[in-house]
């Protein structure tokens, strides 16, 4: 098991729609670890860096969409890699592009996993799962660098 | 113009790429040249009389012409409308003795003339015009061949501005495709899932017949999104930007019917020619796909026989798809080739109506032809020919 603490999900997402379809695949699937949602790459970075707001706890993983509005979420990976205090955050791509120079971008910039909405089957099922699974088994960056 | 120091890495490598590309095209030009004069009877005769040596200084020369016949600021912004348009534009400028049956006697004769060939297929000559100038008559044809270089100049420049309105509707096509398939289908999806959670929260509070009606929101919304996907489809078929490589066409049919045929119920027969050619696969088993999709798709008994003909002759291929389905009343006969067309009721047989204009679309960018044959009763049967790379080695 990873360390004691729960995992937190920050959920990057302008759709409202998408949010909610994320928070009610969580509650389907009776998954207690609390989601924080950002609608663009701003709040986003807000919240990871706590300015003017408690600081997200470690451990995290981020759930990111890539187009949004002010800052979109390539510009958000940007930030967080050249960022000291975040760089090794483990970031999935949850997105409905399936264009090549996303996808390259995305990997270019590390990141976990790139996942396509519409491939993850209703309700989102087949995310919940994945991530179930990985935060189970997987060790995440714990204390900060 | 901008200094070579100050560009990118990006745009270093662009230049590069375009260096390249340059090459290419040059070698590509001396085969055009070849091939679109031996289509034409006269210079037919004159490169079967001319042997190999006096043939490759006859090149040689044409090459030249064609870098002095534009003018030199405007060399860079032609070539890469060539390489844009995937297009080869060569010059033809020949002197030489013609042997003339009627007088019995050689005369000296120049040959001007301009062709534009396709790169992917370098044979397909999309344009062409050639003058023949008996150099006795130099003093008159002197002015006549100012005024045809005049007109040859006239052309280029509409071509040009022909290929710059184009590059103009092709990008507004492809916005337009990107903004219809992206922007449009996002909201679709949301409503597809917010239906969908209305269904699984409130399935026992709603009468049936709400329930029936939310399904059929649902299968509406699932084709909407099609029409959309075929949409996009419709708009990037054609596209020159296509992978060349060989293959062996049985593999490419065999490879279409594998996702378009189903294993019980129909039977697929091929026959004729197993040539392998050189061309861009991609595109020809999306033609495929989408003919041997509707053998089945539009077949009235759910069962039967999808026959694939080849023929293949020198670098042209020709391939039929007939069923043994219904068949096309031919009053029909042109509207199954247009956008959004079908012959029967979406709640019956689901489908954009795109599949035949984007194979339509397909074939005659590529210079090939689509051809139906069909009557109610006797099955259909659609032919397409697609023009190929010519095989270097046998």
């Amino acid at each position: 098991m990873s360390g004691a603490r729960t995992v937190q999900v920050l959920l990057v997402e302008d759709n409202d729609v998408d949010r909610e379809a994320v928070r009610r695949a969580f509650r389907q699937h009776r998954i207690a670890n609390p989601i924080v949602a950002a609608r663009d790459g701003i709040e986003a970075l807000g919240l990871l860096r706590g300015e003017r707001q408690p600081k997200l706890p470690r451990p995290y993983i981020v759930l990111l969409d890539l187009n949004m509005p002010r800052m979109d979420g390539i510009e958000l990976l940007r930030a967080i890699r050249a960022d000291r205090a975040m760089h090794d955050s483990v970031v999935f791509v949850l997105t409905t592009s399936k264009a090549d120079e996303d996808k390259m971008a995305a990997y270019d910039l590390n990141v976990a996993g790139y996942i396509c909405k519409s491939d993850v089957g209703t309700g989102f099922i087949r995310l919940v799962e994945l991530l179930d699974r990985y935060w189970r088994l997987v060790e995440l960056p714990g204390r900060e660098p | 113009m901008t200094d070579a120091t100050t560009l990118t890495r990006e745009q270093r490598e662009a230049l590069r790429i375009f260096g390249d590309a340059l090459e290419e095209l040059r070698a590509e030009a001396d085969a055009a040249i070849v091939e679109v004069a031996r289509r034409i009877p006269v210079f037919a005769a004159i490169l079967a009389s001319m042997d190999e040596r006096q043939r490759e200084l006859e090149l040689a020369r044409s090459r030249e012409l064609e870098r002095r016949a534009i003018h030199g600021d405007d060399w860079a912004p032609y070539l890469e409308h060539l390489r844009t348009q995937g297009v080869v534009y060569a010059e033809l400028g020949v002197e030489l003795r013609d042997w003339y049956a009627l007088l019995g006697a050689y005369r000296g004769v120049v040959i001007q003339g301009a062709v534009c060939a396709d790169r992917s297929t370098a044979a397909a000559v999309l344009d062409g015009m050639g003058l023949f100038l008996d150099i006795a008559m130099s003093a008159i044809g002197e002015s006549y061949l100012a005024t045809k270089e005049a007109m040859i100049a006239s052309h280029q420049r509409e071509l040009a501005r022909h290929i710059r309105e184009l590059e103009r509707s092709n990008r507004e096509l492809d916005d337009f495709a990107f903004v219809a398939s992206h922007d449009l289908k996002a909201p679709l999806r949301d409503i597809l899932t917010l239906t969908q959670w209305v269904i699984e929260d409130g399935a026992d509070a709603l009468p049936s017949e709400s329930r029936r009606h939310l399904a059929l929101i649902g299968e509406r919304i699932t084709r909407m999104e099609r029409l959309l996907d075929d949409l996009l489809q419709y708009s990037r078929a054609g596209r020159a930007a296509d992978r060349h490589e060989r293959f062996e066409v049985r593999r490419a049919v065999q490879d279409a019917a594998s996702v378009t045929i189903p294993v019980s119920g129909f039977e697929l027969s091929v026959s004729g020619d197993a040539p392998t050619v050189r061309t861009a696969r991609a595109p020809l088993e999306l033609v495929l796909r989408n003919l041997l999709g509707n053998a089945v798709k539009h077949h009235h008994r759910g069962a039967g026989r999808v026959d694939v003909r080849i023929a293949s002759r020198g670098s042209e291929l020709s391939i039929e798809v007939t069923d043994d389905g219904p068949g096309i009343d031919a009053e029909f006969h042109e509207r199954v080739f247009r956008m959004f067309q079908t012959l029967r009721p979406r709640d019956e047989v689901e489908g954009s109506g795109m599949g035949l204009a984007i194979v339509k679309k397909i074939v005659e960018g590529r210079g090939g032809q689509v051809s139906l044959r069909s009557s109610p009763g006797e099955g259909t049967s659609i032919g397409f020919t697609w023009p190929t790379m010519p095989e270097t080695d046998a």
